[in-house]
């Protein structure tokens, strides 16, 4: 009798610990995934992000981008005294082009350059002001809405320039290589960051 | 290897460094420029037809040193453009800005064929894309590998 009543008692000690192991685990379970999607919104809600990837595929597809990017793309760019060069490139790019879509994109965190930089551009321009034109033909377009720019401020400017036509036929957006490190302790690009700021 | 080759300049030397046999791609110093603007634009509107295809940009075909020129080497690799001229802006600010002044073209990397300019790697890419590339090259007398592959596979 005992010795049943001795186990019994062995067997209830047991489930409890079993039970409390069991409680243990899934806290920590929940408290570990409250950590890692806090740290993830607070990442996400960044403004010097370091690693954007904007991806747009074509239209027919979702547009997938980061929440970060979406944030950056809600703010008011008329006078964004945050992004000045982003700024002056959008106001530049419409009154010479009249662009039907225009989109551009601030590359530098692309690049061996310090964050919040804006030194590396890729523009998008959609015109009919480019019908009949060859590509070498439009991209001096751009490149001459934004002369002051490119000698100043813009170290690497990517252009897509299609009119359109093309745009409707193929939606899409360029996406830049990598970068190779060109821009570290490349005085040319560090003159032009001192220019910026 | 170095072989030594006379400036442009009366008096000053300059270095032609030539890549190993099985590359075919020559590179030229910078140094073969002189320090005078009108002389750099003297030398780049030489320069620019001594090859039929003729690279501006930043680093070598073997070792690019930004992401758009090392796109126009493959672009050219994958089109079987071994031999052409490839000149290192890095090397030489007075290089660096004279090509910019003389293309009107504020970007490097640059390309040219014939002496003409083409544009940059965005223009090279957009080439290769829709097969103007392939036809550009052909006028030059030089048949891409594209094209070869794709009638063997035929």
């Amino acid at each position: 009798m005992e010795d049943t009543a001795q186990v019994q008692s062995d067997q209830g000690e047991y489930q409890t610990v079993i039970a409390s192991c069991l409680c243990l685990c899934v806290s920590s379970l929940f408290f570990f995934c409250y950590v890692c999607y806090t740290v993830r919104l607070v990442q996400e809600t960044s403004v010097n992000v370091k690693c954007v990837q904007v991806v747009m595929l074509s239209r027919t597809s979702a547009h997938v981008r980061p929440l970060c990017t979406r944030l950056l793309s809600s703010r008011p760019l008329m006078s964004d005294p945050c992004r000045p060069v982003e700024t002056s490139i959008r106001a530049k790019l419409t009154d010479a082009l009249q662009p039907e879509h225009l989109e551009v994109h601030n590359e530098s965190h692309m690049h061996a350059v310090p964050p919040g930089s804006e030194s590396h551009f890729r523009v998008l321009v959609v015109s009919p002001l480019f019908d009949g034109l060859s590509l070498l033909q439009r991209h001096r377009l751009v490149n001459t809405a934004l002369q002051e720019e490119l000698s100043t401020r813009v170290h690497a400017l990517a252009i897509q320039a299609k009119s359109p036509q093309q745009w409707a036929a193929d939606p899409s957006l360029g996406k830049s290589p990598g970068c190779l490190g060109g821009s570290k302790g490349d005085h040319t690009v560090q003159s032009k960051l001192q220019t910026e700021r | 290897m170095c072989t030594a080759g006379r400036c442009l300049r009366s008096g000053s030397a300059a270095f032609f460094l030539s890549k190993p046999v099985d590359s075919r791609v020559r590179l030229a110093s910078a140094r073969l420029l002189c320090s005078a603007s009108s002389d750099i634009q003297k030398d780049l509107g030489e320069m620019v037809k001594k090859d039929k295809v003729v690279v501006f940009m930043k680093g070598t075909p073997a070792q690019p040193m930004c992401g758009f020129s090392n796109a126009v080497v493959q672009i050219l690799r994958m089109h079987g453009v071994d031999h052409y001229g490839a000149y290192n802006v890095l090397e030489d600010q007075d290089l660096r800005q004279g090509v910019k002044d003389f293309s009107n073209w504020p970007t490097i990397p640059q390309v040219y064929f014939n002496g003409e300019f083409v544009g940059g790697c965005d223009i090279l890419l957009q080439m290769h894309q829709n097969g103007d590339l392939v036809e550009e090259l052909k006028k030059l007398g030089i048949t891409s590998a594209l094209l070869e592959a794709e009638k063997e596979s035929k």
